[in-house]
């Protein structure tokens, strides 16, 4: 590594520190430089201020993606004379606190804290400054994840940061994203200090069954390598199943990287990439869509481009995956049985005897006929337009079974609205699921919302962890439509069996 | 030690090494939700430090868990968790740092971290270290047959002591290190590269303008 002598430096107010930092070097003359490059070095390579020793490097950030905590943020920040480096490249959503009710807008206090009204409070501000801002009355309002790509802020190409760990989600556009990074550093240098991470590349070959989606690839991604196995690493998902996957479907796959301990996914952009972004509010337009295309063409991994661990998946014949334990690598396909910790890799006995001990399920018998008390249907997960068409087309002509909750949050305005013209809304009111307003609610349960304390959910969300949707609160993993199904049944089922008329 | 006040050029406080009992703690991928849970069990007024792995601390009547290893003498002060894989996986919150440390919790030792825990701990000051598994669960062994017995952890010299163990080399980051070593934080040493901040992003705007939302091109 090479390092700078310690120079005098002045920073701050006027605080003088002695400063060790390595010297900076012409990113150019690194030999990651040579072709051919994978997708997630074009994009680092681009946006390096400075080499801060070894694989550490300075960042330009394109996107700060900030949530409920960022107006109060950034109005502390003024107030202490602060001034940001690019407020522009800042925009912020409230999800996390926000109630779901439909009476929200009128009855503010039904969200927590104070979150939704500094939205209003600051927003004027804030968008002064340039920083987009959209609160619950914002017609854009929604789950971050899923306002980043659907109003075009998220684009291929970019570096995208946020406090959320989900914020690997928007890497299926083909941009590098990851969460956890504080608002305050980033908004006063528009750049983050971040060490590259080791390439890995997830090959998903195969044909996919029927009612076999996305989040049933992920998850049997994650149950055959593990939930650490990203660890250290940027994924890119590639393979003919990606390229064949509507965007909506990517973003699943992303969201769920985190949940193999990669704090970066990334699908390469294509055709499919720029026909989801064409239009979009903050998309290029006029002469730069075409220049922006261009570019953008030139970033999918080089044919040949050397990756530190590359996986290769055939996902034909996988079925629809459920989670029995408190990982998201505790899954088993809807047929399976509940392992049996005693015939568990050594390493990982007493972590499933302890997971089976909190689910209260019996090793040995058969995941599906589980009884449930509650099904979400939400989260930057799966709350899009195709996943809300899914689960309207397992639930129509059917009813929620009697002693089933079962909710359904569009993952924003814009989706409310589209799912409204196509009534899915009505499909979903009349079966006897919530239609409700979109924010995270149940799947981080921070806004008041939560699975009762014991009760069992089948949740198309991301996390099953012990006490993640409500204190004692038992979650199951699953795809939207399985949701679906398990509302209308009552227990966990095989979506297929119920969509074939089958006894399932 | 980690309160020695910054003399060592930064402006945070300096680690350079750390004497203190160890708890093991093996389980593999225990996450923020076990460490710092968002919805509170019904126990009022817990501190920070009390809150920390609440979920396996306390019995949902609010009576402690005898069997959990923080609940046990003389892991009660223990300051060194050696940990399991892919420990603090899941989010971003700070508190999954912040808990852990105000319970008293100084270095965590485990195979892998989570990936957001793991820079959380860098910049809030819990020194984390990656050592093989067989390596952690040797500490471990150790640990529990020398109960109370202090581990040191020594950042200047990377290598972890203990009486009766012979000393166990651990690799780091070299940035990390110097960080800790001399309480340096992120800002610091951000700032020194503004101008080439501001440099690459007008750079990079000009080559692709319709990244800055507030060129014309950028839609709207």
């Amino acid at each position: 590594m090479k390092r700078r002598d310690f120079i005098k430096t002045s920073v701050g107010a006027g605080l003088v520190v002695s400063a060790p930092f390595p010297a900076s070097h012409d990113p150019l003359a690194s030999p990651r430089r040579q072709e051919p490059r994978t997708l997630y070095d074009k994009i680092w390579d681009s946006h390096i201020v400075a080499n801060l020793g070894g694989e550490t490097d300075l960042l330009v950030v394109d996107r700060n993606i900030m949530f409920d905590g960022g107006p109060a943020t950034v109005r502390a920040m003024l107030e202490d004379g602060l001034t940001l480096a690019s407020p522009q490249d800042s925009w912020a959503v409230c999800d996390h606190t926000v109630s779901t009710s439909p009476n929200r807008y009128t009855d503010r206090s039904l969200n927590r804290g104070d979150a939704a009204e500094q939205f209003v409070e600051y927003a004027e501000e804030l968008r002064a400054m340039g920083i987009q801002v959209f609160g619950i009355d914002d017609p854009r309002n929604g789950i971050q994840h899923v306002v980043g790509p659907e109003t075009g802020l998220t684009l291929p190409g970019l570096v995208v940061v946020g406090g959320d760990s989900h914020t690997c989600t928007h890497g299926a556009l083909g941009c590098i994203s990851w969460g956890g990074e504080g608002g305050r550093n980033v908004l006063l240098t528009g750049t983050v200090i971040r060490e590259r991470a080791r390439r890995m590349r997830v090959n998903i070959e195969g044909r996919l069954g029927p009612s076999v989606r996305a989040k049933d690839v992920i998850l049997y991604i994650i149950g055959e390598l593990g939930a650490a196995a990203g660890n250290g690493y940027a994924v890119e998902y590639a393979g003919p199943v990606v390229r064949a996957m509507s965007v909506d479907s990517r973003l699943t796959l992303c969201n769920l990287a985190v949940e193999m301990s990669s704090a970066t996914g990334m699908v390469a952009p294509d055709d499919t990439t720029f026909e989801y972004l064409a239009d979009r509010e903050f998309s290029p337009e006029g002469p730069y869509w075409d220049q922006a295309v261009e570019h953008w063409r030139t970033l999918p991994s080089d044919p040949g481009a050397a990756f530190d661990r590359d996986e290769t998946i055939d996902v034909s014949g996988i079925e629809p995956q459920v989670t029995w334990g408190v990982s998201p690598e505790h899954v088993v396909g809807v047929s399976g049985r509940v392992p049996d910790p005693a015939d568990a890799p050594p390493a990982r006995r007493e972590a499933y005897r302890a997971a089976l001990e909190y689910t209260g399920l019996v090793p040995g018998e058969p995941i599906a006929g589980t009884p449930i008390d509650e099904v979400f249907i939400g989260s930057c997960t799966e709350s899009r337009i195709d996943d809300l068409r899914a689960a309207a087309g397992v639930v129509d002509g059917r009813r929620v079974s009697a002693n089933v909750s079962a909710w359904v949050i569009p993952g924003s305005l814009p989706i409310k609205r589209q799912a409204e013209a196509e009534g899915l809304d009505r499909i979903f009111t009349e079966a006897g699921f919530e239609w409700r307003e979109p924010g995270c609610s149940k799947c981080v349960a921070m806004n008041g919302e939560h699975v009762a304390p014991g009760k069992r959910c089948v949740s198309n969300s991301n996390r099953n962890f012990i006490g993640r949707q409500g204190r004692d609160a038992i979650t199951h993993l699953a795809s939207t439509p399985m949701a679906a199904a398990a509302a209308i049944a009552g227990r966990i089922v095989d979506v297929r069996r119920m969509i074939a008329g089958e006894p399932a | 030690m980690m309160a020695l006040q910054s003399a060592a050029g930064g402006s945070g406080p300096v680690f350079v090494r750390h004497s203190g009992i160890p708890a093991p703690f093996l389980r593999s991928n225990v996450d923020t939700d076990i460490i710092a849970p968002i919805n509170p069990n019904s126990i009022s007024g817990l501190s920070d430090g009390e809150r920390a792995f609440e979920p396996l601390r306390y019995f949902a009547d609010g009576s402690e868990n005898p069997d959990f290893v923080l609940n046990r003498e003389p892991y009660r002060s223990a300051s060194i968790l050696l940990a399991g894989e892919n420990f603090g996986t899941g989010s971003s919150r700070a508190s999954g740092v912040r808990l852990p440390m105000a319970f008293g919790i100084r270095v965590v030792i485990a195979p892998s971290f989570g990936p957001i825990f793991y820079t959380n701990s860098i910049r809030l000051g819990l020194l984390a270290i990656t050592l093989g598994e067989a390596v952690v669960t040797s500490l471990a062994e150790w640990a529990v047959a020398n109960p109370g017995v202090e581990m040191m952890v020594d950042l200047e010299r990377n290598v972890i002591e203990a009486p009766g163990l012979a000393p166990v080399a651990f690799g780091i980051d070299p940035r990390v290190r110097t960080k800790f070593l001399r309480g340096l934080n992120d800002l610091d040493e951000m700032l020194l590269h503004s101008d080439g901040a501001s440099g690459l992003r007008n750079e990079n705007r000009s080559r692709w303008p319709w990244i800055d939302l507030g060129s014309p091109g950028a839609g709207r």
